[in-house]
């Protein structure tokens, strides 16, 4: 059976290319161009970013380590349009985006499982670390610390199927092993970490670079309204932002809204960024949740569950109720919902969506 | 992981076993320092002075205008390099290998089918202030053949010198180049990579300055056995005919959604560049998959697939693909299979 691994150049898309070939796949590498973002050269800051040049280089020498094909495929042009474009534009409605999961959901579960098809594969594999269950559920993964399921909901149910997880049952150490017992370029490789077309990450300046009509000054008021400090672009900012503030009220303060019609970013104690409830659209169900069914929702990557119930609203969009407070909710991230049964290393995914709105 | 069918001769030829039989014993028999004065020396000279003189006789010039360079690159380097420091600005069409157009201060634009547009052309030498005029032969991509005998007249008009970048023209076709200076690569008619030639009707500055090597004009020790194979290569080299390329045109516009580049142009008889209603690169994989080696179009951008500004100059967009193949190519042996490839990515998805 013929599937497509994703490798990023990283160790974990490495082996997970190995595994498949170990469990008598006929594997087929390729790494996704997504954008034109300059290479470091000699002597430049290191970056933990992925998809580079180099990262081209490390995949093609683990394909020839394991003696598959490997090829780069461009998709510059999906991703802009999907991910860069759709970032931007969260941070003009004073959102906070998430590209790595829009860019699962669509250009790795969507164009490129269609490519992959399309190159005679039957299955598309990548090295996230999840599980998928006999009965085509969406899992935790076993090594708690490495989970990447919150970054996966809006893979279609139908698509499922058509996807593998090698990693989902393994540890990371358990990877760096192989990676190394292979003799693998990749395995003592660090850990990508930035988003992979900032390798600054200063989200700030690329937004500015897209968005022409932008005077980005005015004013951090507390919320009460009064002026208390001045900011260079609301978009620049994230709910629940304590550093960089460069405001001086005598106690810590936070960012608690982001008011982009009126271009003022509030500040406000920790309790401002309480709220028993927020509201979600552009949802991805594995299965419709029941009304009064004891959920748990995570409202970032590696957060709390909360304990909540769903309601359906008007619009397609849903009301997550949590049980307790839940911190720092900010519109654009996404919220994963996870069964309320079963041990706590075994939640499945019974779907996500994209936070509109707190309350 | 060989391909079983090489079609990427104008990213680099393959070399013939016979050649390389050769090139095996030119290493050894020609492996001294051409300036030497000892016999091994000499024979090693004696080999470059031969190659050099197959390979003037190829292009139409004397021996004596022929320097080798480590390829097409350095000499078209060499020979841009020289003309910045000259008063004027240096013209090159828009289809240049990038070696060319990295220099190129104005660009002659080209019409749809990738030819230099003669009359733009006429009006701008008329306007003087040109250091060098610069057109490529026949483009790497395309395979679209320029009217260089009448560029060629133009620049004797109006006084200007006129170069050629003539790396993709040997063992394709033949044919003598009426130019005062013409770039030739080694590798790219099936000998070893790492030697070309910069064809000289004056003299330029040197770029790699030392030793007196190539009349005092290019310093380096001189790579005598990839020369002396060079030089074997030229001795074998055949004229080939399009009757290949004739018939797999027309079974890809019959049978594909193929938009063949450069259709109403004369072009090399080896090259076939088309879009279809698939990215280029998706086509690449789906033959590679098959042991069939195609490409994109120039190979030279990074491993990965940019967009061509071949295209983009004669007014297209995509991503292409192109076949370019050789004399021992079995291309209507695999014709069927090209066919089949592309009929299924067509049908996969809609693109």
């Amino acid at each position: 059976m013929r599937v497509v691994a994703a490798m990023s150049g990283g160790v974990d898309s490495s082996v997970t290319a190995a595994l498949l070939l170990e469990q008598g796949y006929e594997v087929i590498g390729v790494h996704m161009k997504l954008h034109d973002t300059p290479e470091p050269g000699v002597g430049d800051e290191e970056t933990k970013a992925c998809c580079g040049l180099d990262d081209v280089a490390d995949c093609r020498r683990v394909a020839d380590r394991l003696g598959i094909p490997f090829y780069v495929m461009d998709l510059r042009q999906a991703f802009k349009k999907a991910v860069q474009d759709d970032f931007v534009n969260n941070y003009v409605k004073g959102w906070t985006p998430n590209p790595c999961i829009q860019c699962n959901g669509v250009l790795k579960f969507q164009v490129l499982l269609q490519r992959a098809k399309a190159l005679g594969a039957d299955l598309l594999a990548t090295g996230h670390y999840a599980q998928i269950t006999d009965d085509n559920c969406l899992q935790m993964a076993v090594d708690q610390q490495k989970d990447q399921s919150y970054f996966l909901f809006p893979i279609r149910p139908n698509a499922l199927g058509k996807v593998l997880f090698p990693l989902g049952g393994m540890t990371k150490t358990e990877v760096r092993e192989h990676a190394h017992r292979l003799g693998l370029v990749t395995a003592s490789k660090p850990e990508s970490q930035d988003i992979c077309f900032l390798p600054n990450g200063n989200h700030g300046a690329f937004v500015e670079k897209n968005v022409t009509h932008k005077d980005g000054a005015g004013e951090i008021v507390d919320t009460d309204g009064n002026v208390v400090g001045h900011h260079e672009g609301y978009w620049r900012y994230t709910i629940g932002q304590r550093r960089g503030l460069g405001v001086a009220m005598g106690r810590p303060v936070y960012v608690v809204d982001i008011k982009a019609d009126q271009n003022k970013v509030v500040v406000g104690d920790d309790e401002h960024l309480l709220t028993t409830s927020l509201v979600a659209g552009n949802m991805n169900w594995f299965r419709q949740p029941n009304p009064d069914e004891p959920l748990l929702a995570r409202i970032r990557h590696r957060g709390a569950l909360h304990p909540c119930t769903i309601e359906a609203l008007e619009d397609e969009k849903w009301r997550v109720h949590f049980s307790a407070k839940a911190r720092a909710v900010a519109p654009g991230q996404a919220v994963v919902i996870y069964s309320g049964e079963g041990v706590e290393n075994e939640r499945v995914v019974i779907g996500g969506g994209w936070i509109r709105q707190r309350g | 992981m060989r391909s079983e069918c090489y079609l990427d001769w104008n990213a680099t030829a393959p070399i013939h076993p016979d050649i390389q039989q050769q090139f095996f014993e030119n290493l050894s028999r020609f492996g001294a320092n051409p300036h030497s004065q000892h016999r091994n020396g000499r024979a090693a000279m004696v080999a470059v002075d031969e190659a050099r003189d197959v390979i003037a006789a190829m292009v139409g010039c004397q021996s004596k205008q022929v320097r080798f360079t480590s390829g097409a690159t350095e000499a078209n380097t060499w020979l841009m390099h020289h003309f910045t420091q000259q008063p004027g600005v240096i013209l090159g069409s828009a289809v240049e290998h990038p070696a060319v157009g990295a220099w190129v201060d104005e660009q002659i634009p080209v019409n749809p089918s990738g030819l230099v547009d003669l009359e733009w052309l006429h009006n701008r030498l008329a306007q003087g202030g040109i250091s060098l005029l610069s057109v490529m032969t026949a483009n790497n991509e395309t395979g679209v053949i320029q009217p260089v005998e009448q560029i060629a007249t133009l620049c004797r008009e109006y006084s200007v010198l006129f170069h050629t970048d003539a790396a993709q023209v040997y063992n394709r076709i033949e044919r003598t180049l009426p130019a005062d200076f013409v770039t030739l690569s080694g590798h790219k008619m099936g000998a070893p990579k790492g030697v070309g030639a910069l064809i000289l009707n004056q003299e330029i500055e040197p770029l790699m300055l030392g030793g007196a090597q190539e009349r005092g004009t290019r310093a380096g020790t001189l790579n005598a056995p990839a020369i002396a194979t060079w030089g074997d290569v030229v001795r074998q080299r055949l004229a080939m005919s399009n009757e290949l390329q004739v018939r797999f045109e027309e079974a890809l516009q019959s049978q594909t959604s193929a938009q063949v580049i450069g259709r109403d142009a004369p072009r090399l008889p080896n090259t076939t560049l088309a879009l279809f209603d698939v990215p280029g690169d998706m086509l690449v994989m789906a033959l590679d998959l098959k042991g069939i080696a195609v490409s994109t179009g120039s190979a030279c951008s990074s491993g990965s697939s940019k967009d061509s500004f071949v295209l983009q100059a004669m007014g297209l967009s995509g991503k292409p693909v192109r076949f370019s193949w050789g004399h021992e190519t079995s291309l209507q042996d695999v014709t069927p299979i090209i066919l089949e490839t592309i009929q299924e990515l067509e049908q996969a998805c809609v693109w």
